[in-house]
Formats: C-alpha cells, structure tokens, sequence
C-alpha cells in the first residue's frame, strides 16, 4: 500500500560512540522493566563484527529473503536474547539510608556458561588481528520498511503501516500473539511479550513525529548521530544524505524489504603492515562493510564495495575542503549545531 | 472423512438440575458420545508442517442442558501438555468450536462478511474461553463486551488425553453470541491446534466438517 509520506532516519557510524544512550532512552521511554519487556531492546547498540541482538539475526531469515518460510526459526529469550537479570542496587546504594549491606554489584540470575547472553554481550570484541583489529558500533531500530515483510507475514493484518508517515506498527488489540512477524523479520526487530501473549516493536515515537518532535534515540544521543525527515523533503538533511551526496546507505538491502533507516559507514584509522608501516587501506575492511551495507537489494557486491570506496572519498574530499577554509554543505550536515539542523519532522 | 459423508449427529439431552464442570458429573454417564474427525487443513505461510500427511486427529463430543445452561465435554489425545505460550517458539494447545451466528449459510472457514460465525476458542494457556465473531478469514475478533465473557471450563490433560469441559447460558448474552433454543438444531464445526514442537497456531490448525447440533 503506498504511504503518503515515509519518515527515514541517517545515522551517521563515523560518531557513534557506543554509549547506548539511544538505548536507554528508548528503554526507559517505551519498556522499562516491565514484566515481558525485560528483554526488549526496541533500539539496541551492537558491535560489529558481532553476533548482534538477538544472537546471530543477520542469519535466521526472513520473509522475502528465505526460500522455505517454514524454516524460519523463531529466537528463545534464554537463548537468543539471554536472560534478563538485576542487580542488588538496593542493597550497594545507600537509598535507604544508612551502611550499605553489600559493597558489589551482582547480577541475579548470573549470567553463566557458554550460552550465557545479553544485549551488547560482545561489546568491542570485533575481528582482526593485532595491530589491525576492528570494529564500529551498529545502533539499530526498526527499519519501518516500505516492504514490510511483518506486514506481509501476518495473517491476520494486525501489523499495519501508516499512510501518514510510513511508521509500521502491531495492532495491539489486533495481535494474537502467532509470531509470524518475528519469523518475517529478517532484522529480527520485532520482540514477543510473553506476559501479554503478542508482539510489540519500535513505534518510531509516533507520538512525538506527530508533534513535529525528533524520535527519542535521536534526540537523546550525545554524538548526534541521527537525522530524521520525510523521504520527499528534498530541504531536510535526510534527503541531502541519501539523495543528493548519496553518503548513506541500507543495512543489508539484499534481504529485499527496503528499509526507511540508512546509515553512513564508518571511517576507520589506517591499517599497518606486519613491520608496522602505516598503509593506505582503513582499519576496517572495506569488504566487511559491502557484506553489511549497499544501496539496493540487486545490487551485487563488487558495487557495494565500489560504493563504500565512493562515499568514503566524498566525505574525505569534503573534509578536506573544509581543513582549507573552504565550504562543504555535506559537512555542515554532518556536524549540526541544532536539534532543528538535524531533526526535520 | 469425506465431504459426502453425513455429518456426525451431536445431542444435547435435557437433563434437569444442577450440572457441574466435573467431567466426571454423573449428567456425561448416559449421555450418548459421537467422534469426530479433523479432516481438513489449511496450509498456512510460514507455519511448520511438522504433522504426518496421514494423521488422523479426531476428538471426542459429547453435549448436554439443563435447560439454562449448556454444556460441551470434549476428550482428544494430545502425548503432551502444551500450556504455555511463555517464549517465542513456544504455542500452546488450542480446541475451538464454531456456529453459524444466524444463518446456517456461514461458510465453513471463519464465516464470511454477511455471514458470520460464533466462535467458543479455549486454549491451554488461557484463564478462560474466548468468545469470538468472525466474518471471514484473517477476521476473528474477540467480543469486547464483559457481557460475552459468560463462558466456563474445565480443562485437565492426563495420561495424553486432553478433557475439556465448556459451558455457556444458553441464552445469547449479546448480539456477539448465538442462542441455544430447545427444539432446535444447529450447524457446528470444530477446529485442533496442537502446541509444542507443532507450534499450529491462527490458519494453521486442523478443522471438521460441519456437523449437527440438536437440542433437545
């Protein structure tokens, strides 16, 4: 069903700093600690290279890039998203006055043995070899489609998109709890509520888009990595990004759905060679990036690679006029002094 | 069984008094027991067909009324309890039974728009019942009124065999509701969903034919 207007968001990987204050803002906001949201990380921050939240999503599949939908398989919260603990805050922090009972933060259930896991679980552990190793921070949030595969997936149309904005929502008095939308995400962004017995996801703060108010990872964020506009604002700094310098791109575009949420891919110090010479090539294999990030699905990886090498370029030209006391609209963009340079709604 | 096959016969005999959820309540002793069979599937998307080409699910009916209330005793086997829906890839066993809301013409797969089906789904994991209306596929809405939620059960698995006893004033309690008139007979149809490793849920379920209801 066509949108009238689709809201898309730039994060831009090169300020991502990893501090998950996205993630915690939308935590706090939208599912707290409340019983079956425990595990729920409707924005979450992961390592790449990394197994990512829930473990190993980039491999389990999904409605339009799977052959055998039946083989889709649906994650276990013990096993994919690890389970939830606390800690014995009451007992560390003095909040009810007095001498502090305990003197150390213990999380309870202990998250033990090999299967043990967590939202961030691998934080910074990336690949490579010393002195080469890598990684990037990956924040992400529900890609709002314009091919939701949720959509398509449930039999029963209680996940919809909105034609006002393009934000992909579940019906929460539609859902009946079949989880064919976790099975037709193949960025595994939906969650299931096991107290309430459906599904709940990233709602892109609709509530605020509908005030004209940045959603709240991006709002939040420290390195102001985000922008948010509509896709057909050709002012808003989201067009410029994607459209006109062509600097940000799709996280896996081949899964077919054509996500609303783009990111620009990371720079990266140069790599050294064995006798620890300093080379031309980035820190980060140009290669691992095209595996992540690429334009459109049909697009084969030797073009996602030529891409990546194209946009790196820009920025670094661009960075270059502006270190000669030259302007650069691009980098304006990209180092907003204002909440309104950067979030146009 | 095939589609020419006459439908089962199900009689709910009038039996005055009080009668209680115990399968074991003496009203089930004498009341006559007709099986039915699960003949049809739907294939839905994405769903797992783990179950064998050639399985024979069937359960077991039985029906009875005091005059007030009406009462349904339902035996199937099941090799396991599946009553939760507690993680993603966990589903819970599900039973439903179905009556054309008011005409007899409803279409066997949900009903359809100008033809609606009441719905009684009972699962595993529930605290009770659900009173539905669906006016066709993809389309079943639980009643939203508290009036609707006037339906009891029993439920017990042993042994692999799932007992389930549903109850209902026989009077409709809304316009969400069919009514059980003595005298009178009704189409009704059953659909299963095994739980578990089966993970059936919504379409992907297990269904009869129409069968006959007679209240006596």
């Amino acid at each position: 069903m066509p949108v009238q207007k689709q809201v898309r968001m730039v994060a831009d990987l090169n300020k991502c700093l990893g501090c998950h204050t996205c993630t915690m803002a939308c935590k706090t906001m939208w599912t707290d600690r409340n019983k079956g949201q425990m595990h729920m990380y409707w924005n979450n921050v992961e390592t790449q290279p990394g197994q990512g939240y829930p473990k190993n999503w980039e491999t389990l599949g999904g409605w339009f890039n799977t052959k055998d939908k039946n083989s889709i398989p649906l994650p276990g919260i013990n096993e994919s998203y690890g389970t939830p603990w606390e800690y014995n805050y009451g007992e560390v922090l003095k909040t009810n006055g007095g001498d502090a009972p305990a003197s150390v933060l213990i999380p309870n259930p202990k998250p033990l043995g090999g299967s043990a896991y967590a939202s961030n679980w691998d934080e910074d552990v990336g690949d490579g070899k010393f002195p080469n190793s890598y990684y990037f921070y990956l924040p992400r949030i529900c890609n709002h489609c314009s091919d939701p595969p949720c959509v398509d997936a449930c039999p029963r149309q209680a996940v919809y998109k909105r034609k006002e904005d393009g934000i992909v929502l579940v019906d929460q008095k539609r859902c009946r709890g079949y989880r064919y939308c976790i099975k037709g995400c193949p960025y595994k962004k939906i969650y299931y509520n096991p107290e309430e017995k459906i599904s709940q996801k990233c709602i892109f703060c609709y509530p605020r888009i509908e005030q004209h108010k940045g959603n709240l990872c991006a709002t939040q964020c420290v390195g102001r990595i985000h922008h948010v506009g509509f896709a057909d604002d050709t002012a808003s700094s989201v067009y410029k990004l994607v459209n006109t310098w062509k600097v940000a791109l799709r996280l896996h575009p081949e899964f077919k759905t054509d996500p609303n949420v783009f990111y620009i891919p990371p720079l990266s110090p140069p790599a050294y060679t064995q006798t620890g010479k300093l080379t031309e090539n980035q820190r980060i294999p140009v290669e691992m990036l095209a595996k992540l990030f690429g334009d459109t699905a049909e697009q084969s990886f030797d073009e996602r690679v030529g891409r990546i090498r194209e946009i790196f370029s820009t920025i670094l030209s661009e960075r270059e006029k502006v270190a000669s006391g030259r302007s650069s609209e691009l980098i304006d963009i990209l180092i907003p002094h204002s909440e309104a340079d950067r979030i146009q709604v | 069984m095939a589609d020419s096959d006459p439908p089962a016969e199900i009689k709910a005999a009038y039996t005055p008094g009080t009668i209680s959820l115990d399968p074991e309540d003496p009203v089930w002793h004498n009341a006559p027991e007709t099986t039915i069979i699960f003949s049809r599937r739907l294939n839905e998307v994405g769903a797992r067909t783990t179950f064998l080409p050639d399985e024979v699910r069937q359960a077991k009916v039985k029906a009875a009324h005091n005059g007030t209330d009406i009462f349904f005793f339902y035996q199937w086997n099941a090799a396991s309890e599946n009553n939760s829906v507690g993680d993603y890839p966990i589903f819970a066993d599900a039973f439903a039974m179905e009556i054309p809301l008011f005409t007899e013409e409803s279409p066997l797969w949900m009903g359809a728009m100008d033809k609606p089906v009441n719905i009684i789904f009972w699962r595993a994991d529930l605290p009770a019942p659900e009173n539905i209306v669906a006016g066709g596929m993809g389309t079943p809405q639980t009643s939203p009124d508290a009036a609707s939620r006037n339906i009891r059960h029993y439920q017990k698995w042993e042994n692999g065999t799932w007992s389930l006893v549903i109850t209902r004033p026989m009077a409709a309690a809304s316009e969400n509701q069919v009514s059980f008139a003595r005298g009178r007979s009704y189409r009704i149809a059953f659909a299963n969903w095994k739980g578990g490793a089966y993970a059936e849920r919504g379409g992907h379920k297990i269904v009869s034919e129409w069968q006959a209801l007679s209240i006596e």
